[in-house]
């Protein structure tokens, strides 16, 4: 009995302590939010009133110098649609680390961004539930793969024009990211602040081992087109007695690969293909059978990054990655697959290829991903918005430092331009500090998606590569392999009322 | 109890009490349940996606069961199906060892000439994973079991100079399924054949003991104890477990939903029933959500579960029959069931 | 003399059994324990350890730094603030439910009024209906309709009605508890509410008890309707949920860290089993926790 009343005691406490904790629940949220906030930003709170007040000034003006002359873009004016009585901008994202760079270079003062989910594909998932949650959102990030799907739905996006945004601002900008930007019925609704696209980034001391290269533009011949690439991929995987590949993965083949694509997923709400996606699945079973594609590795997962490396079990596994411009950055892909340990800032040395890797454009010009930023209809925060928009998107002063301090390829042909003329851009993890933008550029330069992107993308990349991966790995004919992933697709397709033939 | 005048009296003066105590238990029980399970029987009445909210008739219905001209319906039809067969193959796989493993300890536990010392020490200890968080289960088997070359056991095969193995399979089509289920098999027994044991124990104990000095007496030996007193003792509380335990399968959800180890997708093996609906309404997107499809395979599992506890039950009754007299009405009968599943309550 | 023999012979191949059973059961033991074991041995060493050693029967000296490294692996990692949502929604459902639900077993019990039996027996019924069939309508309606994502409301409320709790409760109650005492009560002037409170809840201690214990680690495990709920903001996550968000982080990979996340994600509810064994042990068959 005395032990029961322990028990009860014991319950009895706990239950006190839920309570109490029930009771303050709200009021200590509002304040752990406050604390992720940073101190220097309680203080500008303080002296907020007083800025508000001048800037209002410096926009009057500024507004006059836009009716004036256009060339010179000048930071928006909210159009009045949206509430501008918030006390903070918030920024919904998946990529935080990225945001952190973002706010270093913004003139906003009082941001804070909101991680919502741990990858694009958990936030696309999520974002509708926080948004119907009622918490503070002023803008959110979209990847490419789903973009769209906020873009063309009028309660989760409000027009980029209510911020005081429009086309014209973009004329420096890729213009394929305006057409992503851009809803069905011809509204601008997002902008990127980068531009995506990819390289293949490879090892550089393999490839003087294997293949006798030693520049870059030496790799560029070896890998120019994909009947190339697979020969090259011969001769590594024969010199280094059938443990290298040329390629990390399938999914990373198919990005490179997937934007030769003339015909979009749907059109008109059915499901259509074109014969790059039935000559992708013939070349990657003939390539993964040889083992000139990395076998067993997915990406995201932490053999992905394990292959990378010159030490260890899956040492050398792989001559290199089809990387896009953000996995390049400080705190991309490319750090982890060289040790990189965000804690200590330092570089595992038993990862061993620190600085090891360089970039060249690879088989084709192609892109993967990007990130828009959507404005919600929520938004309460219009001239903090547009000022944020203005500096990510637009300035190209603020863009060039993020840029350069991020390394980080951003959506202005001019700046890109100045910064690789300058040649300020020298990025530590490849070899002899190689400056990545130049062969970004070219494949950025080469990206249209001109009525290629849809919403759906995403999905059924998803679809594809699984049903690839099933084939390579467990055999089967290609055209099974074509209708698992119809299969595949026409299943996550077909609440949106697909058809897929 | 207190005598039948007594409660007669309390009876009349202190009804409406009554129906107050028991108001907030009715009350929440229909908001966040009755009215929950009828939302979703609506919304299986209603379309998916963009149609959310549009009055589509049985359409989700012959969908799922039988799908349809389009391949998308079919290939919905072929997930619905193929999760079905999942969670029965899971359910078996990890109910059958984990009955027999339970049955075998608690009758050794119980039994009073054999001398095991620390009994009371292995109880606490085969329980405990049954305490343990389902995630961090899972977290756990995948750090030591899984595709990666970090997993403990990949690490130790590849140290030694062996190829990795690709535990969680890739595809139905690959021909290592077994590899995931039998993991998944392993980690259910791992985790619930502790707590299945304990119910068989206070089954066996609930027996009355003289059966088992008798059957001592007349020199039985421990096998015939078993067959002839302790199993069919024990039936109602086996069927009782079976019927948890079939409920229990058809709810599987936290091991086979986070046994992957690259953060994409669900293992197809692994694509339970309620994986199936879990992964059908809970995406955020309106344009994919489907409200319609997890509607209709929830009613679907209902069904199921309405139909196998029925089973069960007749079955266990039916047998009491038969001893007794056949001419009683049904009424009687179900009035009788109901009673008899309070006393089978009381017993554990 | 035979007999001694025989007797004797007897009870040597009983002992040999025993003891064969010993090592068997023994066997199973370990298979329950080693994992774990495994686990916090792990979760000492440092992820470069563990990739020449994947499996370590010592202790290491990183656990410190491990635990310091788990917040590169998951920015958003609290350790503090997940165990605080985790005690917040099962410390409140465990006093709702069984508060609300010896409520009603004692109005079950005590009153008898037309719709006892019926409603009893819906309870009964009810008891059997698994949370994965009205899930769907169960977030269509929370999330889409009241708006309710990222509260604890939907997780707590329900708690209310717990019919199996409510469906133990009244077993006990009419086993052991006598009714005399409420017509005490009565007697005494004490108001029915107040006679349940301060008379009848005392008295239900041992039942009240175990279900508290059961109900506290069910709702802390509780992984799926959470998930449903509290998807989109990371300061709401609870254990579980946090726990999964390191697992499934693809960059930083540190073993040692996962260990460790995973090591203190089980350590609260081992720490109350290894106290309230006892009573966890004898409660199970009393029909506590049920997959």
């Amino acid at each position: 009995m005395n032990k029961l009343k322990r028990t009860l005691a014991l319950m009895a406490a706990l239950a006190m302590t839920a309570t109490a904790f029930v009771g303050c629940g709200d009021d200590e949220e509002s304040s752990s939010e406050a604390e992720e906030s940073s101190e220097a930003e309680e203080s500008s709170e303080a002296e907020e009133s007083t800025d508000a007040e001048e800037s209002t000034d410096a926009e009057e003006s500024s507004e006059e110098d836009a009716d004036a002359d256009m060339d010179t873009a000048s930071v928006p004016t909210p159009d009045g649609t949206l509430a501008d009585d918030g006390d903070q901008l918030t920024i919904l994202c998946w990529t935080d680390t990225d945001l952190n760079e973002m706010l270093d270079v913004t003139s906003v003062e009082n941001a804070v961004y909101q991680n919502v989910g741990s990858s694009g594909d958990e936030a696309n998932e999520q974002y509708v539930q926080y948004f119907s949650s009622g918490s503070d959102v002023d803008l959110y990030f979209c990847d490419a793969d789903w973009t769209m799907a906020y873009v063309n739905n009028d309660d989760y996006s409000a027009p980029l024009s209510a911020l005081g945004i429009d086309e014209s601002y973009y004329s420096d900008a890729y213009s394929y990211t305006v057409a992503v930007g851009t809803s069905d019925d011809g509204v601008l609704k997002a902008a990127s602040y980068q531009a995506a696209g990819g390289v293949y980034a490879y090892r550089a001391d393999l490839a003087e081992e294997y293949l006798g290269v030693t520049s870059p533009d030496e790799m560029q011949e070896k890998v120019s087109d994909w009947d190339t690439f697979w020969a090259t991929a011969a001769e590594v995987y024969e010199a280094s007695d059938g443990v290298t590949a040329m390629a990390d993965t399938i999914a990373g083949v198919w990005r490179a690969y997937g934007c030769n694509r003339t015909t979009p997923w749907v059109t008109d709400g059915t499901f259509t293909y074109d014969e790059t996606l039935t000559d992708f699945i013939d070349m990657v079973y003939e390539n993964y059978s040889a083992g000139y594609i990395a076998n067993g590795i997915e990406q995201w997962s932490n053999d992905w990054y394990a292959i990378g490396f010159s030490t260890g079990t899956l040492a050398n596994k792989t001559m290199g990655y089809f990387f896009p411009s953000w996995s390049l950055t400080s705190t991309g892909q490319l750090a982890a697959a060289e040790g990189y340990d965000s804690e200590s800032d330092t570089f595992d040395e038993g990862a061993g290829t620190y600085g090891q890797y360089a970039v060249t454009e690879g088989p084709s010009g192609w892109y993967w991903g990007g990130t828009w930023i959507c404005v919600s209809p929520l938004c309460d925060n219009a001239t903090a918005a547009a000022q944020f928009m203005y500096d990510m998107t637009i300035d190209p002063d603020t863009m060039k430092e993020y840029a350069v301090n991020h390394s980080d390829f951003v959506n202005n042909q001019t700046v890109m331009a100045e910064i690789i003329a300058d040649g300020t851009n020298s990025n530590n993890l490849l070899v002899d500090s190689q400056d990545q933008f130049v062969a970004l550029s070219d494949s950025a330069a080469a990206i249209d998606l001109d009525g290629i992107a849809t919403e759906y993308d995403g999905t059924v990349t998803t679809a594809l590569v699984d049903a690839v991966t099933a084939y390579c790995t467990s055999g089967g004919t290609a055209e099974e392999c074509l209708e698992t992933f119809l299969d595949n697709a026409a299943s996550e397709l077909e609440s949106a009322g697909i058809v897929v033939e | 109890m207190a005598s039948t005048a007594q409660s007669s009296i309390k009876s009349v003066s202190y009804a409406k009490y009554g129906y107050i105590f028991i108001a907030p238990f009715f009350l929440v029980y229909c908001f966040f349940q009755v009215w929950p399970l009828i939302n979703t029987f609506i919304l299986s009445f209603q379309g998916n996606g963009i149609e959310t909210g549009e009055w589509v008739g049985l359409s989700n219905y012959s969908t799922i069961l039988f799908g349809g001209d389009s391949r998308g319906a079919e290939a919905v039809s072929s997930d619905f199906w193929h999760s079905l067969l999942n969670t029965v193959i899971l359910w078996v796989g990890n109910f059958i060892p984990q009955i027999t493993l339970s049955l075998l300890l608690a009758v050794w536990f119980t039994d009073s000439k054999l001398h095991i010392p620390g009994k009371g020490f292995f109880k606490v200890v085969m329980y405990l994973p049954n305490i343990i968080t389902a995630v961090s289960v899972s977290s756990l088997f995948l750090c030591l079991i899984s595709n990666q070359s970090t997993s403990a056991i990949n690490g130790i095969l590849l140290n030694s100079g062996r190829d990795a193995i690709q535990f969680e399979g890739t595809s139905i089509f690959s021909g290592d399924a077994g590899w995931s289920r039998g993991i998944v098999m392993f980690i259910q027994t791992w985790m619930w054949f502790g707590n299945t044991m304990l119910m068989m124990m206070s089954g066996i104990m609930g027996i009355n003991p003289s059966l088992f000095e008798a059957a001592s007496i007349d020199g039985a030996s421990s096998g015939q104890t078993l067959r002839r007193i302790t199993l069919p003792l024990l039936r109602p509380m086996v069927v009782y477990t079976l019927i948890t335990s079939m409920i229990g399968g058809l709810q599987m959800f936290d091991i086979p939903y986070l046994y992957h180890s690259s953060a994409s997708t669900i293992n197809e093996h692994l694509m339970t029933v309620a994986c199936f609906i879990y992964d059908k309404f809970h995406t955020g997107n309106e344009n994919t959500v489907s409200y319609g499809y997890a509607g209709a395979a929830s009613i679907m599992l209902f069904i199921i579960t309405i139909i196998l506890g029925t089973i069960v039950f007749r079955m266990n009754r039916d047998e009491d029959e038969h001893r007794k007299k056949k001419e009683r009405k049904a009424l009687i009968k179900e009035n009788k069931a109901k009673i008899r599943l309070e006393k089978q309550g009381g017993v554990f | 003399m035979e007999n001694v023999g025989v007797s004797q012979n007897y009870m040597m191949k009983q002992r040999v059994k025993s003891g064969i059973y010993f090592v068997i059961c023994v066997i199973i033991a370990l298979i329950c324990l080693v994992p774990i074991y495994i686990m916090i041995m792990n979760a000492t060493h440092t992820h470069a350890e563990l990739i020449v050693t994947p499996v370590n029967w010592l202790p290491g000296s990183n656990i410190v730094s491990n635990i310091k490294a788990i917040t590169t692996q998951y920015s958003d990692w609290n350790i503090w603030r997940a165990y605080r949502n985790s005690l917040v929604i099962a410390g409140s459902c465990t006093i709702l439910t069984v508060f609300f639900s010896a409520m009603t077993a004692y109005g079950l019990t005590i009153y008898n009024f037309k719709i006892r039996d019926g409603a009893y027996t819906l309870i009964l019924a009810v008891m059997m209906i698994p949370i994965q069939v009205t899930s769907t309508g169960f977030v269509q309606f929370m999330v889409g309709t009241l708006g309710l994502s990222d509260s604890f409301i939907p997780l707590i409320v329900p708690s209310i009605a717990a019919p199996a709790v409510v469906f133990y409760i009244r077993q006990y109650m009419k086993s052991s508890f006598p009714l005399d005492i409420v017509e005490a009560a009565r007697i005494d002037g004490c108001s029915e509410f107040r006679t349940f409170v301060s008379i009848s809840l005392p008295m239900m201690r041992p039942a009240i008890a175990v279900q508290a214990i059961f109900a506290f680690v069910q709702n802390w495990n509780n992984y799926y309707t959470q998930n449903m709920i509290l998807l989109s903001k990371s300061n709401r996550f609870t254990m579980p949920m946090m726990l999964q968000k390191v697992v499934n982080v693809d960059k930083n990979i540190n073993m040692g860290a996962r260990y460790a996340a995973i090591m203190l994600s089980i350590l609260p509810v081992v720490v109350i089993y290894i106290c309230l064994s006892r009573f966890i042990i004898g409660g199970v068959a009393l029909g506590g926790v049920k997959e």
